[in-house]
């Protein structure tokens, strides 16, 4: 039996598809973005906007192209900007899972074809952009919608001081966000939907991902601060079954707007960018789509996240460079809901943490590594565990190879990377003993390709 | 001596020729930045935007009435000479790299 599934075994019904909801999210592939398409668009190499020559890990000038709505162009004609990838893997887990993850795979050491996207992702008209992805799972064996980034941007000079405005519709709180230190392109990149993963996540950290559609403002004034408010609101059961978001029935409903906010000051201080940040939202959930007696669950999240990188020689988009993003998320929860189903907590609360570095050799080669943490407060009937807290631990080290997507390939429309990637729990799910039977060997190969 | 009359004649041609045409200034495009970020010429001047960068750059001239000069791609190592020869406001920008701009002044 796949962990998932044994702790739902453990939970109410409500509860259980709140953990549920929570593990299709924490599962579910990132989004690529190392995308074809803005490279013909542009005719700049994937180095020029990518960390090691492959998304989503984003440099300098692919924060700047994202920001100005992703309408940068060398002013060729390119025809429509659609691109696709493609994921397919190895994963080990160091004991053999209870049952297999999906039907469709065993207890262990599976191959697996992870995923494949097609992107609408390029320019639209002057100022207006985006990407739009269509996603097969090849896990869970579904088609949906995945993430989507429609905006409109300009720039304008006042009082002698440049500014960047822009707004946009998108499907996910932090997708919009040109930091990889946000939830949505943190840190793993990709992992495997085939190893069992820590089932506490705070609403921010993905939770609300294709759940929700909201429309968002934003400005950077001065190349130095950035500000953004955005409005949210729930998609209804019958369009997130359209757009493949399923199951929907007993899954999480988001009741009413969910408030958005993002700030953040960057600096470059010659050849290092620093970047320090706030954002927040929050929501009222129906766990399990119920709401007794009209009560919710009340979630408020803020988070603080910090960026670094340091570009050895800025004139080559080559160059050796080192990468490091931060976040802590604390998020608050009133129970209203769970409480009176549950009889868990009225109040609980999980602290969510997490730092990694990485060093880019010749946009070729990047090790990284990342510690995380997350830890909350004692509700057993919340959580499900057999502690009673939903508290993990460990360390994430991985080694991506990407031969392509530098200004001397032999072409800027195909790009792969091939990476080795490990995690280790010291704790899962509130336990240390036999946390490590969760660690997990994930072996991938990702390819993008713009037609 | 009617060797010498010739490297003199040749000269002041020269030099005269140079001072007619204007004066001649050097911007880098170098880690995805105009080396100047503001310029003060005078009328006739011509500008060199040199790309030092690994990747393509686009120097394109809007003037005060939003109207573009797109003088076009610019591979690394490229140069491209602009002439400003009429008083005004420029803003230059790289149609690939948004934040990649100066401002031109022409008296």
């Amino acid at each position: 039996m796949p962990r998932h599934t044994r702790i739902r075994t453990l939970l109410p019904a409500v509860a259980g598809w709140a953990v549920i909801a929570a593990l299709t999210v924490l599962t579910a592939p990132r989004s690529a973005l190392a995308l074809p398409s803005f490279a013909e668009q542009t005719g700049q190499p994937c180095a020029a906007c990518h960390v090691g020559a492959f998304g989503p890990q984003l440099k300098p000038y692919g924060r700047e192209f994202k920001l100005y709505g992703y309408t940068a162009t060398d002013g060729k004609p390119h025809g429509l900007p659609i691109a696709a990838t493609a994921q397919a893997s190895f994963t080990h887990t160091d004991a053999n899972q209870p049952s297999p993850a999906s039907r469709w795979f065993a207890s262990n050491n599976n191959p697996a074809f992870d995923q494949a996207s097609v992107y609408y992702a390029g320019k639209i008209a002057p100022h207006t952009g985006g990407f739009i992805e269509l996603n097969y799972d090849g896990v869970g064996k579904k088609l949906q919608l995945n993430n989507a980034d429609l905006r409109y941007a300009d720039d304008a000079t006042v009082l002698d001081t440049d500014f960047v405005y822009g707004f946009g519709f998108n499907n996910s709180p932090s997708v919009q966000d040109i930091w990889n230190s946000s939830p949505a392109w943190g840190f793993p990149y990709n992992r495997s939907a085939l190893a069992p993963t820590p089932m506490a996540a705070a609403q921010i950290d993905g939770s609300l991902a294709q759940q929700v559609a909201g429309a968002s403002i934003y400005v950077l004034w001065d190349d130095l601060i950035y500000a953004e408010a955005a409005l949210y609101q729930g998609l209804a059961g019958d369009v997130r079954n359209a757009l493949g978001q399923v199951p929907v029935a007993g899954a999480n409903k988001v009741i009413g707007v969910v408030p958005y906010w993002r700030l953040a000051l960057q600096h470059q201080l010659g050849n290092h960018y620093l970047q320090v940040g706030l954002y927040g939202l929050t929501a009222a959930i129906g766990p399990g789509g119920l709401s007794p007696g009209g009560a919710t669950d009340r979630f408020a999240d803020t988070a603080l996240d910090a960026n670094w990188q340091w570009i050895f020689d800025s004139t080559k988009v080559t160059s050796d460079m080192v990468s490091a993003h931060a976040t802590y998320i604390r998020e608050d929860a009133t129970l209203g809901a769970s409480s009176a189903a549950l009889a868990s907590n009225p109040r609980d609360r999980l602290d969510t943490f997490r730092a990694d570095i990485s060093y880019s050799r010749a946009a070729t080669w990047t090790p990284s590594v990342q510690y995380f943490r997350t830890a909350g407060s004692l509700d057993p009937a919340y959580w499900g565990t057999p502690s009673g807290r939903p508290n993990s631990a460990g360390f994430v080290a991985e080694l991506a190879y990407v031969p392509f997507g530098k200004p001397d390939s032999p072409f800027n429309w195909f790009n792969i990377r091939l990476a080795a990637q490990y995690i280790a729990y010291t704790r899962f799910d509130g336990a240390t003993t036999r946390a490590s039977a969760n660690n997990a060997l994930y072996l991938s190969a990702w390819t993008a390709i713009h037609f | 001596m009617r060797d010498l009359a010739k490297i003199i004649a040749t000269t002041i041609c020269l030099t005269t020729t140079i001072a007619l045409a204007g004066a001649a200034t050097e911007v880098d495009q170098v880690g995805q930045k105009f080396s100047k970020p503001t310029l003060t010429l005078k009328s006739g001047d011509m500008v060199h935007f040199l790309n030092r960068d690994d990747t393509t750059h686009n120097v394109n001239v809007i003037d005060a009435n939003d109207i573009a000069m797109d003088q076009g791609l610019q591979k690394p190592g490229e140069t491209i000479n602009v002439l400003f020869d009429k008083a005004g406001r420029f803003n230059v920008r790289c149609a690939i790299h948004p934040r990649m701009k100066m401002t031109v002044t022409v008296e």
